[in-house]
């Protein structure tokens, strides 16, 4: 009887584990020993670069259009800031550390659970480095696992040029946001996608030659 | 030791100038005088065709970001406003409606049902037009150099100052056209539109304004 109960223990165990890794991101991957002790994100890094992208952002039902300006400060200090076309400010974010400051914000969109998922979204966007927890193996992607606050993230980088192409954060049990990275030059992405799973907010941004 | 002196002295004068030359206070009754001419020329404003550069300054950017375009309008309220370079952008306003074109995708806006917008679009006209001269709601400084005409305008509704704080309007002293719009936020930032190979009342068609 006593045996049972140890079995249906490591059972329940188990289900669990599978139940806990069973969302799409790491689905099929193996885990495989370490190879880096620090995950880079090198497109928002260069302190001389002004980062300009032609943007459109969806919340929720409205359609934003204009332009979108990543700025690093110093390290672990950058200033995010969108204005129309014609140059009117609609946010003006500042992340030093994991601190999110806000100068700036139109009233329209001022609300804060908006906000806290903008702040989440933009630290994942220009998080320089990450401490790896985890390594997946795949044939065509190096994936790492790493852990920000009570968020996952998981960078996965083309195993031919060791360019990083996606960026998935989710909780324990599900997926939250997607960033996918293309046309990549230089330490540059040029297009850029950043999908919500479970929330009607989207942002593109295309890169512009300023 | 003595040229290094002369030469120093020279660089000062040179710049104590310079300064005096762009902003000089212009006196009231001058400014008065060229407030009733802006005033008459900004009413015999039937049309304006002009290209535009726009300097939309971040102080903690390395260069101001730089679009350019074209900007057509027709008394008394038609305005298209468009973006060429570096992305294709226009906006036109039109019978109480903004029609948007974001680069092929179509949107508009109903006006008469959205104040902040319509009142942007009064703003946008008297700007362009260089007739901003209502002093219920703006305190305005007068200006001048050699060659331009200054005047700030200092919003004193709320609502406006929301989302500029100041514009400065630079006229040519010799067309009085609007050659430059500065818009400054509360902070150091700010938008600067220059205007180029401006055309005055030349015939341009309603169907300039579709979008």
């Amino acid at each position: 009887m006593k045996k049972l109960g140890t079995r249906f223990f490591l059972i329940s165990c188990l289900l669990m584990l599978l139940v806990s890794c069973s969302y799409s991101t790491s689905r099929g991957f193996i885990e495989q020993p370490q190879t880096k002790d620090v995950v880079v994100n090198s497109y928002f890094s260069d302190l001389e670069k002004d980062y300009v992208y032609k943007a459109i952002l969806h919340i929720y039902k409205h359609r934003l259009s204009g332009i979108f300006i990543v700025k690093k400060i110093n390290t672990n200090h950058h200033r995010i800031v969108f204005t129309t076309e014609f140059g009117k400010k609609i946010f003006d974010f500042e992340l030093v550390e994991n601190d999110f400051k806000i100068n700036y914000i139109n009233d329209q969109i001022n609300k804060k659970k908006l906000i806290r998922t903008l702040s989440d979204d933009f630290q994942l966007l220009i998080n320089q480095n990450n401490a790896v927890m985890n390594e997946f193996y795949s044939p065509t992607e190096s994936i790492y696992r790493s852990k920000v606050r009570d968020k996952y993230y998981y960078h996965f980088y083309n195993k031919n040029n060791d360019q990083l192409e996606k960026i998935v954060m989710t909780s324990r049990n599900k997926e939250m946001l997607t960033i996918v990275f293309q046309d990549l030059k230089n330490n540059l992405a040029q297009s850029i996608v950043m999908t919500h799973d479970n929330l009607k907010i989207s942002i593109e941004l295309k890169y512009i030659n300023n | 030791m003595r040229r290094k002196i002369y030469l120093f002295s020279l660089v000062v004068i040179c710049f104590s100038f310079d300064g005096v030359s762009q902003q000089m206070e212009m006196l009231n009754n001058e400014s008065q005088e060229l407030r009733k001419r802006i005033i008459e020329k900004s009413n015999t404003t039937n049309t304006i065709i002009s290209d535009f550069i726009q300097y939309k300054h971040l102080d903690f950017l390395s260069n101001d970001i730089k679009s350019t375009g074209k900007l057509v309008f027709k008394s008394p309220d038609l305005i298209k406003w468009e973006y060429l370079e570096p992305f294709k952008y226009s906006v036109v306003f039109k019978n109480d409606k903004l029609l948007i074109n974001d680069d092929g995708v179509k949107s508009k806006i109903d006006l008469s049902s959205n104040k902040s917008f319509k009142s942007l679009n009064i703003l946008i006209i008297k700007s362009v037009k260089g007739d901003m001269f209502d002093e219920n709601s703006f305190d305005i400084e007068y200006f001048k150099n050699s060659k331009n005409y200054l005047v700030r305008f200092q919003p004193k509704t709320s609502s406006v100052k929301s989302f500029v704080n100041e514009f400065i309007l630079t006229y040519d002293k010799v067309s009085l056209n609007v050659i430059e719009i500065k818009m400054k936020e509360n902070s150091e930032d700010y938008t600067l539109l220059k205007f180029i190979n401006q055309s005055i009342n030349e015939k341009v068609g309603n169907e300039v304004f579709s979008n």
